[in-house]
């Protein structure tokens, strides 16, 4: 299951990568990383068939991730990817305008990773049945 | 021949009209240039029509001063009521000139302070110094030379400078005339020679004359008659021949004086005939009044005392009609004398009084010079008694002694008055001084709590930028720390995994979770670093006194301070979101600040920012992404960082305000005004500039220079590294 991380912080990438060293290992979960939205949108371009999951944070220099949802849902070919938000800030208003742009989940900040776990290999059980 | 002068000082009033009217035509032609205009509509809001009044004014200054008031009154209602300020400050300039004529000297002063202060406010600096040089001769006249003085040495280079030959001419001519009042008649005849050279050089024919005929004075004074007659000579050709009509009477006048000095009586009296002819003609009034005076004075001389009466009479009449007191003064005691010598001791105190009340007038406004005013005091005792002695010897002794008893009585009282009024006067002096002393305290007490104040406001904005800041640096330590915690925690489970592949052997594994767990070490490091540097940065930024300055990683303090701000307004505010754009120079490594104090300019500048473009989202405008960009560059000798927002920009009207302390446009409560004022503080202790590029409408961009100050590369010190992040 393909998975796109998008983080305005970098380590993000070594930290998934040890999270789910098993499940990359095992060839159940292929994360890809983008640290903008912006480079999010151009990886989207060229994998958006292939890309199950696009995991993205809220507040990012630039685009921000709302923006990047609401370029995301807004795109064609239909259905479009799932979108799971993360932010530091667990508030209504977020959540309201994520869910309204078609937010798909939503996570907070600090990121429980075993949870996570659980819901993407939920995910990719849904996925292959 | 007994010193007169008052004289000069009417020279000095007869030069003035000369300044700003040079060759003025007569008091009734610009009434009747005043009366045309009358017939318009409005025209009272018509500056031709002012400037022909204040025309007018000035003569009638001299001629009738009553009048002059009353005109000048209404004039300077009508100046103020169009905004003709300077209009409204010549006219407050003519009424100081018809107060000096009344001898009130005071209502002068204030009159050419009200037109100095148009002047300075209004930036006339052509009239600034004609206004000075009235206020010396005002001072002159008092008996004050000293501030006289003052004002002449005032106005003479700020003339210089504006290259004013009319103004230049007459402060030299008003010095001298001052050396010439305290008997130094050499160094008034240079003051006249410079005059003299001054006018010549510019062929100032107005000039010239009055130089040749002050000159003439001078050597008169000092027991050259022949020389000085050459010099009146000179001065009456020349005034012939431009046609000056001023200048011919006042020529003709001094010539009549020189020969009165000479005992030549006929030639004297021809001579003031002259003057009396042709300032009857031109209706030169004042001037009129004096050449009675002097003709009178021949008379006496020629031992004609009723001539000499009848035309000293025709001579007062004439000076209290316009009320000049200088010559009121002078042609009572003339009377004085000559009722004595008629033998009417009865008129003869009568006129004596009048010259005491007229000496009083000028002496109580003179009330600074005060030995000046004792020594006449003393005078009047004096001629008192000899005016005593010359009627005990008349027949009617009784009435006589009476006159004596009463003049002395008055003197007694007036003696008294005088000692009173300098007692009650160095008391004033002594309260005002001790109350100046506690004005001074009082300001001093003033100017520490205002420093006081001003180190609080300082604080306080500090503070207030802080808890902008807190949120901001909240998320900012947040997110280290949630690595620092997931990092430990999969270094646990990675250990543990490693353990697992030792005991099986698999030791490739093992070294490969190993270097893992190293990487992860270095990035616990790393991030528990950051964390560290944000919160000494949250210290520095709290911290009060300056800094000292440092190395700085300009791009990466820029960047963090985007950073918190951003943090900042969002978690104060969720709806706020902004687009940033960072452009950093990367060959810009290091400049030598303070860099708490350049961060506190920097989140200034960004918070702004990002503050008008959410007041510009705010108010709707379609398709509008807010946007702010941050950059920095190099441009020798300087490093500029430029925080630019596509907000609104600075209306005109309010950008020459922007730096100063307490002005904000934020709604009350929401800035403090001195972040800006501030920040331009800071940038400048640094050596640098803080400027605006404004777009009204399209946005502003704040630019801050720094010199480059250390080399770029040579000072990289670990210590101060910034986090990358």
């Amino acid at each position: 299951m393909k998975i796109l991380v998008v983080d305005d912080e970098m380590d993000v990438k070594a930290l998934f990568e040890q999270r789910f060293r098993r499940e990359i290992r095992n060839q159940e979960f292929d994360f890809a990383f983008a640290f903008s939205g912006e480079e999010a949108l151009v990886y989207l371009d060229a994998n958006k068939k292939s890309t199950v999951l696009i995991l993205s944070d809220i507040n990012m220099p630039g685009m921000s991730g709302l923006q990047l949802l609401e370029a995301i849902k807004g795109s064609e070919p239909k259905p479009t990817p799932m979108v799971m938000m993360i932010t530091a800030y667990a508030d209504d208003d977020n959540f309201n305008t994520a869910k309204q742009l078609g937010a798909d989940d939503f996570l907070h900040k600090p990121v429980d990773f075993v949870a996570l776990k659980e819901k993407l290999k939920e995910l990719s059980q849904w996925q292959k049945s | 021949m007994p010193r007169t002068p008052w004289l000069l000082c009417c020279i000095a009033a007869v030069w003035a009209p000369l300044l700003v009217f040079s060759q003025m035509p007569a008091e009734r032609l610009l009434y009747q240039k005043v009366q045309a205009f009358e017939k318009h509509p409005h025209y009272t809001k018509d500056t031709a029509y002012l400037n022909a009044v204040n025309a007018w004014a000035f003569q009638l200054a001299d001629a009738n001063p009553d009048s002059a008031l009353r005109v000048l009154a209404r004039q300077i209602a009508f100046c103020k009521a169009i905004g003709y300020v300077k209009g409204e400050m010549d006219a407050h300039k003519i009424l100081g000139n018809a107060y000096q004529n009344k001898a009130n000297f005071a209502d002068a002063l204030i009159s050419y302070n009200d037109a100095l202060e148009l002047a300075t406010h209004n930036k006339f600096p052509t009239a600034v110094a004609g206004i000075l040089n009235n206020i010396g001769i005002t001072y002159s006249d008092q008996g004050n030379y000293q501030a006289a003085l003052t004002n002449y040495y005032k106005a003479l280079p700020l003339a210089e400078k504006q290259n004013d030959t009319f103004v230049i001419g007459a402060v030299l001519n008003n010095i001298a005339n001052i050396y010439y009042y305290q008997g130094k008649f050499k160094e008034a005849g240079v003051n006249y020679q410079r005059l003299l050279d001054l006018s010549v050089a510019k062929r100032d024919t107005a000039g010239i004359i009055l130089a040749y005929r002050n000159l003439g004075e001078v050597e008169l004074e000092l027991g050259t008659p022949e020389v000085a007659l050459q010099s009146l000579q000179k001065a009456k050709a020349l005034a012939l021949a431009v046609n000056n009509t001023e200048l011919q009477e006042a020529s003709a006048r001094m010539m009549a004086k020189i020969f009165a000095a000479m005992d030549s009586s006929e030639l004297a009296q021809r001579a003031y005939n002259d003057a009396i002819s042709i300032s009857t003609r031109q209706g030169y009034l004042v001037p009129r009044c004096q050449a009675l005076l002097g003709l009178a004075r021949v008379y006496q001389n020629m031992g004609n005392v009723p001539t000499a009466i009848s035309t000293a009479l025709e001579g007062l009449r004439l000076a209290q009609s316009i009320g000049q007191v200088q010559v009121l003064k002078e042609t009572n005691e003339l009377l004085a004398d000559l009722y004595l010598a008629n033998g009417n001791a009865s008129m003869a105190l009568e006129h004596y009084k009048g010259f005491k009340r007229y000496s009083d007038t000028l002496n109580i406004l003179a009330s600074d010079k005060t030995a000046v005013a004792l020594q006449l005091q003393y005078n009047f005792a004096k001629k008192e008694h000899e005016y005593e002695k010359a009627s005990l010897k008349q027949l009617w002794l009784a009435l006589a002694a009476l006159v004596g008893l009463l003049a002395v009585a008055v003197v007694a009282v007036v003696f008294y008055r005088s000692r009173q009024s300098t007692k009650q006067l160095y008391v004033a002096l002594q309260e005002k001084a001790g109350l100046v002393e506690a004005q001074k305290q009082e300001l001093e007490e003033t100017i520490v709590k205002l420093n006081e104040t001003q180190s609080l406001l300082v604080q306080s904005e500090k503070m207030a930028s802080l808890a902008e800041l807190t949120a901001g640096i909240a998320h900012e330590i947040q997110n280290p720390l949630n690595f620092v915690n997931n990092f430990s925690d999969v270094s646990a489970e990675l250990l543990q995994e490693m353990v697992g592949e030792i005991e099986k052997g698999n030791l490739t594994d093992a070294t490969e979770i190993a270097a893992d767990v190293q990487s992860n070490l270095q990035k616990i490091l790393h991030h528990g670093k950051r964390a560290d540097a944000i919160v000494k940065g949250m210290l520095q930024h709290s911290r009060t006194g300056s800094g000292h300055k440092e190395p700085v990683n300009i791009n990466a303090l820029a960047d963090e301070y985007l950073r918190l701000a951003y943090h900042g307004l969002r978690a104060k505010d969720n709806s706020f979101n902004a687009t940033m754009k960072t452009d950093f120079d990367a060959s810009i490594v290091t400049i030598n600040a303070v860099p708490q104090d350049m961060g506190r300019v920097l989140l200034n500048l960004i918070t702004n920012a990002f503050y008008v473009v959410t007041e510009k989202k705010k108010s709707g405008v379609p398709d509008y992404i807010p946007t702010i960009w941050v950059s920095t560059k190099k441009s020798p000798p300087w490093i500029e960082i430029t925080v630019r927002d596509n907000g609104n920009g600075i209306p005109e009207h309010i950008l020459s305000k922007i730096f100063q302390p307490f002005f904000t446009t934020k709604p009350s409560g929401q800035g403090t005004g001195l972040g800006l004022s501030l920040s331009y503080d800071i940038v400048k202790a640094h050596g640098g500039e803080l400027s605006v590029q404004n777009q009204p409408g399209l946005g502003a961009a704040f630019v801050i220079k720094l010199p480059v100050g250390v080399p770029n590369g040579l000072d990289q010190n670990p210590e101060n590294e910034w986090p990358d992040d």
